[in-house]
């Protein structure tokens, strides 16, 4: 393809579609109303948060005190999801339905050093409700009765001798009747023994963007750090920067921490999450917070059950 | 910017463009390309080139423009493409490769983030990509 030619292509656009374009599309997002609106916010929701874990703190810290069944695993995770959703973390419908599909023990391990920045994974248990069938990957098909259907899915590690979530991966089913934001394809291989063969379409994948329903539509970069940091009780936060060496598959530029938290959406381009340094947590180990969008649902994704950098 | 107005004193009559501040944008855009070509025509711009890639990838492969033709049809396709993008995503993709905006500055421009920007001109590539070979333009 001659370059100057695909050049010339876009340049003869039609001209009230250059026009259209001259001047910036009007956005509420950066003005400055909405930026002193947003800090009025953040105030009054951290005061209320500073309310609510000094009511919440002491009875919490009693009943967490030791997490030594699977059981108690189970019943204190539902019980710090409901702490995120009071300190407004998460959207207040963040629910998870019937009892556990799976609880897993996993003991304390030291990770390596240039994986995981040695940071010291402590005993805890990972608690899980499975979303369910995701209608798009079934079609036509039954999913089996044993596969229970929930709107929100999650994995939550609860370290058995603080009873906090330490990585948490929240999942909410997509509304299909809602505009996608994306679509892409379910492809079979024409011969699963030779890949070159390529791959017919079956039908169409919707990829949706209703993070609303995890966390509210209005959460910062900065807000959902802060937040985080105090439920863990640390004394703050820092997001990586290049000079870290930790932006591997980080952003390219520093994020704006008053950025909506929604924008940090995995990019197609390259498996995008924000690396968090939190102060107060075991030095030079970062945490990881990363947005995907998946064909029927969308998950937030929590913690440190992830490589970081 | 002298070259853009002569273009426009010479071409108008004949031609008689409405609305007219589409028109100066093209002319100032092309002799600007045109002058681009010339001066690095051995060598690759990072910021113009990097649109072109983009472009590119959007296009099938199996559409080849060799030719001003071509080209010619190319600019038809996108032209009816550009109408069925919501008026932000319209903004977004023109911006960015007809004007050769950098993603800062329409992250600064829309108030979205870097980060969303770039996904938003993904995810248009992409629609646009599929709609070339819905028409008949082979992957």
């Amino acid at each position: 393809m001659k370059r100057e030619l695909l050049s010339k292509a876009i340049g003869d656009i039609d001209e009230s579609f250059v026009a259209e374009a001259y001047r910036p599309v009007e956005s509420a997002a950066g003005s400055p109303e909405r930026i002193v609106h947003m800090k009025k916010k953040r105030i009054i929701s951290f005061a209320l948060a500073a309310v609510l874990l000094l009511a919440l703190g002491a009875a919490a810290y009693a009943v967490n005190q030791a997490v030594g069944t699977p059981q108690a695993a189970e019943r204190v995770a539902l019980q710090e999801i409901e702490v995120w959703k009071q300190m407004g973390l998460l959207n207040p419908e963040v629910r998870f339905e019937g009892s556990a599909s799976k609880i897993v023990e996993l003991q304390e391990e030291q990770g390596s050093e240039s994986y995981w920045y040695g940071r010291l994974f402590k005993h805890h248990y990972d608690v899980r409700w499975y979303l369910g069938p995701v209608d798009q990957f079934w079609g036509d098909q039954t999913p089996p009765p044993e596969l229970v259907r929930r709107d929100y899915g999650c994995n939550l590690s609860i370290d058995t001798l603080s009873g906090k979530i330490t990585a948490a991966t929240i999942d909410a089913r997509s509304d299909p009747n809602a505009e996608p934001v994306w679509e892409d394809a379910l492809r079979e291989p024409v011969d699963p023994e030779n890949p070159k063969a390529g791959a017919v379409e079956i039908r169409p994948l919707y990829f949706y963007d209703n993070f609303e329903d995890i966390f509210p539509a209005d959460m910062t970069v900065d807000r959902f750090c802060t937040l985080l940091a105090e439920y863990w009780g640390f004394s703050g936060y820092r997001l990586a920067e290049t000079v870290d060496g930790t932006y591997f598959d980080g952003p390219r530029e520093p994020v704006d921490p008053d950025s909506p938290l929604k924008d940090m959406i995995a990019n197609p381009l390259d498996n995008y999450y924000l690396t968090v340094f939190f102060e107060g947590d075991q030095p030079g180990a970062p945490m990881y917070i990363q947005l995907h969008e998946f064909p029927g649902y969308v998950t937030l994704m929590v913690g440190t059950g992830h490589a970081v950098g | 910017m002298n070259d853009t107005y002569l273009g426009c004193w010479n071409s108008i009559p004949p031609q008689r463009p409405n609305p007219l501040i589409g028109y100066v944008c093209k002319i100032a855009r092309n002799l600007a390309v045109n002058r681009y070509h010339a001066n690095k025509a051995e060598k690759r711009n990072g910021g113009y080139d990097l649109v072109l890639d983009e472009l590119e990838e959007s296009i099938p492969s199996g559409m080849d423009v060799e030719t001003e033709a071509e080209a010619k049809e190319l600019t038809g396709a996108i032209d009816c493409f550009l109408l069925t993008l919501s008026r932000e995503d319209r903004f977004l993709f023109v911006r960015r490769y007809f004007y050769a905006d950098a993603v800062k500055d329409l992250a600064a421009m829309t108030g979205d983030s870097a980060n969303r920007v770039s996904v938003r001109l993904f995810r248009i590539r992409e629609k646009l990509k599929k709609t070339l070979a819905k028409e008949g333009y082979p992957v």
